[in-house]
């Protein structure tokens, strides 16, 4: 019987040897992912993408899906074991006609990495936000230019 | 609700691995909302980024939680990470430029000044946890959790002092994004949205 993190009971640091200057690089030496598949969304762009090289190159065979299939090509074109398959996720058919075109392939899962689509969240509150005040301008532009996290100055400058 | 989608309905071939691990990409963006369960569309409330972004990122933290609590038994283990603040992203090329100049990140060149540029992480940093969250056999019996940084996030009880003008403070995890009741009401509630019943069986 494992233990669960409700509460936050397991929310400690356990001395990995890591901190945030470590690269994909240093935290997966040693480790052979050979024979293991992994589904990646997002994974053609961004850290998304170095995500998908860090596993490729450990061994694995990595599976991205993509809104847009041709950025997709272009972004991982040369990279072997790595396959490509169309899915919006914001468009639930699309996730499902994908995930039956896997499940058919009879495959075992064993990494599955939902990188994408959160970051377009601050991008739609721009249009949204636009003429009800400054603040959501500022959030987004934070967010489209850095992908992810918090504004340091900006979030100040807001008060 | 698409992720969930996604995990839910690949949840077979998930079991099947024997070990699989589902890592979620959250953000400390989490620490500006929790989730609001009586309007979780902003359809009765004025719709503000800040807290559209903060609770999809809390939504983030607490279905990990509450999918490792589901799935653990089933060898299947999952994680909500923060990458940290990453320069360079695909994302940057979809915003005007004259804002970044405005806001004093970005040169009249159009560069990123460096200065800014020395706070972030670079992409092979921006990914490391989630890399290190997908392998690393230090997590072997350990799960649902927050990470950063490559390591396990801090909870947040107000004991970690924020300051906006240093990245390397803004860390930790806010309790209310691994509430246990939270967790449970949300995965209840993305099965109602997604139309999904979500068994871990």
């Amino acid at each position: 019987m494992g233990q669960n993190n409700y509460q936050g009971a397991l929310q400690k640091p356990i001395g990995s040897g890591f901190n945030a200057a470590s690269t994909t690089t240093e935290v997966i030496k040693g480790i052979d992912l050979t024979g293991k598949i992994a589904i990646i969304t997002g994974g053609y762009a961004g850290i998304g993408l170095e995500t998908t090289k860090t596993l490729l190159a450990a061994g694995a065979t990595v599976i991205v899906p993509a809104r847009d299939i041709n950025k997709a090509k272009k972004n991982l074109a040369g990279l072997e074991s790595v396959e490509m398959a169309s899915m919006d996720l914001m468009n639930p058919a699309s996730i499902d006609t994908f995930i039956e075109k896997f499940l058919a392939s009879g495959r075992p899962l064993h990494l599955l990495i939902n990188n994408a689509g959160i970051m377009w969240v601050p991008l739609l509150g721009i249009a949204v936000g636009m003429n009800r005040n400054y603040q959501p301008i500022i959030w987004g532009i934070f967010n489209s230019l850095q992908g992810y996290g918090l504004p340091s100055k900006w979030l100040m400058a807001q008060g | 609700m698409g992720h969930f989608q996604l995990t839910a309905r690949l949840w077979p071939a998930l079991k099947m691995a024997h070990g699989a691990r589902v890592v979620n990409v959250s953000s400390y963006g989490h620490q500006m909302a929790s989730f609001n369960f009586d309007d979780p569309n902003f359809e009765h409330r004025e719709y503000a980024t800040l807290l559209g972004y903060g609770q999809s990122k809390t939504a983030n933290n607490l279905f990990a939680v509450e999918l490792d609590n589901r799935s653990q038994y089933f060898q299947v283990r999952a994680y909500a990470v923060h990458p940290g603040s990453v320069n360079d992203t695909d994302l940057g090329r979809e915003a005007p430029i004259e804002l970044f100049k405005q806001m004093g990140t970005h040169s009249d060149d159009g560069k990123i000044r460096p200065e800014v540029a020395a706070t972030l992480k670079t992409i092979p940093q921006g990914a490391a946890t989630t890399v290190w969250c997908a392998t690393s056999p230090m997590l072997n019996h350990i799960g649902g959790v927050y990470c950063e940084d490559a390591d396990i996030a801090e909870l947040d009880s107000g004991n970690i002092e924020h300051r906006y003008d240093d990245p390397s403070s803004l860390r930790g995890v806010q309790p209310y994004s691994v509430e246990e009741e939270a967790a449970k009401r949300l995965w209840k509630l993305s099965e109602e949205m997604t139309g999904l019943s979500f068994q871990v069986d």
